[in-house]
């Protein structure tokens, strides 16, 4: 066996995968050749130096995150398991994603929800209406003229409508027929009516202003009998 | 002789068999301890080959937890064709290819700013066997710091075959199968390996010696 052949195979005689009489002879060689020799104790020192390396630890950083992937993908299986859980796992996650995004939003609105309840309540004292005085100046746009006294009249027509003008001292001015006839007596009697009857003037913004009352006329009968 | 070896391998590798299908039929069910029992078999060998191969502990981190994703994600797939340990250190093998082949071509001009420490070795680590000299402790420390540097210099494909061998002490056949190539490679890639590794050693060697101890007159 020629020492190249054997320095060849002293790997595979070092792991012991040359058998039988091939091994043998290698032996034989080995036994006489202490060039080859020396090599087999090289390979020898080197692969005991090989396996007496140190087995490096694994760094417990690894090792815990090697525990939270275990985790994560024993969840990811288990929520795949069946159609149900599946379907539950998606609604979760749906909900975790409307979560999500809305948890940003929730404190500024309830802020907001808060702030705008104390305001108003802050507020409500000063919107309640106050009790009317009898003499209060309405702050109305336009209040029209009322009547507030009316002279007793006998006046006879059956139905007659009459425009008073009031002036803005509360004082009728003139008169005009709106509906009906008006006699001569009726013309006496109704300006008359304007000099005695109390009317209240109409308003503009407050100041007392030039107005009109309509005044209907109704004769009523009343019968008796017995 | 040779027949009775292979007759034992052969015994355990049926045994470990059964052992792995129980554990990939228990992780299939999604069962809690096999998850903890597949992490407590295989992390620190997965790691230890990792950081073999690429001798940065960071990449290594990185590799395992790669390798340990996909066997979770994949185990479904898994055949039984090959051994479970086979088929990690496979898939192992090919993330640290990955690695490796990303190295190159994003990170090999960055400089780091950390300290250089190599975490992966505790207090513990550094602390002297109680059954050596400090002598014979410090020349062992030599002699692995050198077998250890000697290791990243050699070409990588041989590099893979004498960890899995040496290191991981994997069979040939289960090397052909983690390696996907025929026994002959293998051999041929052990044997290329440790020349390589032998002639890496004897350079440094030479032009560095382990350790020199000339004894001294004290003055």
């Amino acid at each position: 066996m020629s020492c190249q052949t054997v320095q060849n195979s002293l790997s595979e005689f070092l792991d012991h995968r040359v058998a039988g009489d091939e091994r043998t002879r290698v032996a034989l060689h080995l036994a006489g050749c202490r060039e080859c020799a020396l090599q087999l104790r090289e390979l020898s020192e080197l692969r005991n130096g090989l396996r007496s390396l140190p087995r490096a630890a694994v760094p417990d950083r690894l090792q815990m995150q090697l525990q939270v992937l275990a985790s994560h993908e024993r969840a990811r299986w288990d929520a795949t398991k069946t159609l149900p859980r599946a379907l539950h796992t998606w609604a979760v996650n749906i909900r975790l994603a409307v979560d999500n995004l809305m948890r940003p939003l929730a404190l500024p609105f309830a802020g907001g929800l808060a702030s705008a309840v104390l305001l108003f309540s802050l507020l409500v004292p000063t919107l309640g209406f106050r009790p009317s005085v009898l003499n209060d100046v309405p702050t109305r746009l336009y209040t029209a003229a009322t009547l507030v006294d009316v002279a007793p009249l006998g006046i006879n027509n059956d139905e007659t409508v009459v425009a008073l003008y009031v002036d803005a001292k509360g004082q009728a001015t003139d008169y005009s027929v709106q509906r009906g006839n008006v006699s001569p007596q009726m013309q006496a009697d109704l300006s008359k009516m304007m000099f005695s009857s109390r009317f209240t003037p109409a308003t503009w913004f407050g100041q007392p202003t030039n107005g009109k009352v309509l005044v209907s006329f109704r004769r009523i009968n009343y019968v008796v009998r017995g | 002789m040779a027949t009775s070896i292979l007759d034992l391998n052969a015994q355990k590798t049926a045994a470990m068999d059964s052992e792995d299908l129980a554990l990939v039929g228990a992780l299939r069910e999604g069962l809690e301890c096999a998850y903890e029992t597949l992490l407590l078999r295989f992390q620190q060998p997965v790691y230890n080959l990792a950081l073999r191969l690429l001798n940065d502990p960071s990449d290594a981190s990185d590799v395992v937890q790669e390798v340990f994703l996909k066997v979770f994600r994949n185990v479904g797939h898994f055949r039984g064709q090959s051994s479970l340990k086979t088929w990690i250190f496979r898939i192992a093998i090919n993330e640290a290819h990955n690695q490796r082949r990303w190295f190159f071509r994003h990170r090999h001009r960055e400089v780091g700013i950390e300290d250089e420490q190599d975490d992966s070795r505790s207090r513990a680590d550094t602390l002297a066997d109680s059954a050596q000299s400090p002598f014979e402790y410090t020349l062992d420390r030599e002699r692995q710091a050198m077998i250890e540097a000697a290791l990243t210099r050699i070409n990588p494909t041989f590099r893979a075959a004498v960890v899995l061998r040496d290191i991981t002490d994997l069979s040939y056949e289960e090397i052909a199968e983690v390696l996907q190539v025929s026994l002959g490679t293998v051999k041929s890639r052990i044997l290329r390996g440790r020349e390589a590794l032998r002639m890496e050693l004897e350079k440094t060697s030479q032009t560095q010696p382990v350790m020199s101890w000339l004894p001294k007159t004290a003055e």
